[in-house]
């Protein structure tokens, strides 16, 4: 759009097309690190629901055990488990930004603190799996 | 043998004739030792003399070469040639998200206006007169903040932000970035006026963090960190000013 204002040149404004997100591969993994809020939201609302229907007795918990057994449930899961994992591993990329590694003057590789990231979701997982599991 | 060659595509917006902008294809002669920006001069100089630009230093310094480069922001005068390869073809138009006032010519008023808000520039506390001597400061204290003190104030950072795309009120990258090195210079004194700036609606917050302004920035400033570490300052600011010592001065 081509616009005039007074006392300054005619400047034309280039309209931002609606895909802008599809330019770049950047872009495109922005957007779907900020929809995989949507699919933990679902996510989160499921468990509550899980959380409700253990509370309303045997039945109403066994009904709602079968619905998550549903192939369409499992694979919604699959899906918001991937949105997941792609969060986390854009965002310990980006997490090097924010906290800078210094040792003295030296800032030390963004490789330092993208490792110890990944360090502490390895052994977070682990603690997990031990309390729940074993 | 024919002497090798590049298309350039340059976009082209005469305002005194051009409803919108247009592509126009140049031949140029390739040469491997030229930059980007000396295939832009040949078509200039030899081609069509009517084809506007910025330029000046020609060594990264002065900022002002910034174009689109296949749709990527960078600064023409250090993207080399040899890196498309004879043969290729160039597509080059304006800064990205600014509006365009002639070819590859963009208004940078908005920016200039949004370096004044964030006050880009060195606030002591204390004025001292040239008797008192020079305002000191440690090497360790200098490391603190020098990285973005390297900004040249190219705007490629504001070509790839689509916050900055979107919503043009977004104080951006760069004066965010040049805001939070005089936050952290130990010698300036007016941080509680930047942090009332850049902690508005207009300015850290409404940083989605993508993360591409740090990508392309030619001279690793990385914007990005600037704006979230401000963030953090931000926010630690608001939680003291509930604490006896108060926010900060």
């Amino acid at each position: 759009m081509s616009s005039r204002v007074r006392g300054k040149p005619q400047t034309y404004v280039r309209p931002v097309p609606m895909n802008w997100f599809a330019a770049k591969q950047s872009y495109t993994l922005f957007i779907l690190r900020e929809l995989s809020a949507a699919f933990v939201g679902v996510v989160v609302l499921l468990q509550l629901n899980l959380v409700w229907a253990t509370g309303q007795g045997r039945t109403a918990f066994q009904a709602a055990l079968d619905w998550y057994t549903n192939p369409l449930v499992v694979l919604f899961h699959l899906v918001a488990l991937g949105f997941v994992i792609l969060h986390a591993v854009t965002w310990f990329k980006l997490n090097a930004h924010i906290m800078e590694l210094r040792m003295g003057e030296k800032v030390m590789p963004q490789a330092y603190m993208i490792g110890s990231e990944y360090i502490g979701w390895i052994l977070g997982s682990a603690l997990i799996f031990w309390w729940v599991v074993l | 043998m024919a002497e090798p060659k590049v298309r350039l595509r340059i976009l082209r917006f005469r305002p005194d004739r051009d409803s919108s902008p247009s592509m126009q294809t140049y031949e140029v002669p390739y040469n491997k030792d030229w930059v980007l920006l000396d295939a832009i001069n040949w078509v200039k100089d030899h081609a069509d003399q009517s084809l506007s630009y910025r330029w000046s230093c020609k060594m990264g310094v002065c900022g002002s070469c910034g174009m689109n480069v296949n749709g990527t922001p960078k600064l023409t005068c250090a993207d080399p040639l040899a890196e498309y390869g004879p043969g290729s073809t160039i597509e080059i138009e304006p800064l990205a998200n600014f509006p365009i006032v002639k070819d590859l010519v963009v208004d940078i008023d908005d920016f200039i206006h949004k370096l004044e808000e964030v006050k880009a520039w060195l606030i002591p506390a204390k004025e001292k007169s040239l008797e008192e001597g020079e305002y000191l400061q440690s090497p360790a204290e200098l490391a603190f903040y020098k990285q973005f003190t390297m900004c040249i104030n190219c705007m490629v950072c504001y070509a790839a932000c689509p916050v900055y795309a979107i919503d043009t009120s977004f104080i951006g990258p760069a004066a965010i970035a040049l805001a939070y090195r005089y936050n952290n210079d130990s010698r300036d004194g007016a941080i509680r006026d930047r942090i009332d700036i850049i902690g508005s609606h207009e300015g850290i917050w409404a940083c989605s963090f993508v993360g591409e302004c740090s990508v392309v920035c030619p001279k690793h400033v990385d914007p990005a960190a600037a704006i979230q570490r401000s963030k953090v300052q931000t926010t630690m600011d608001w939680f003291q000013s509930f604490l006896p010592i108060g926010a900060t001065k």
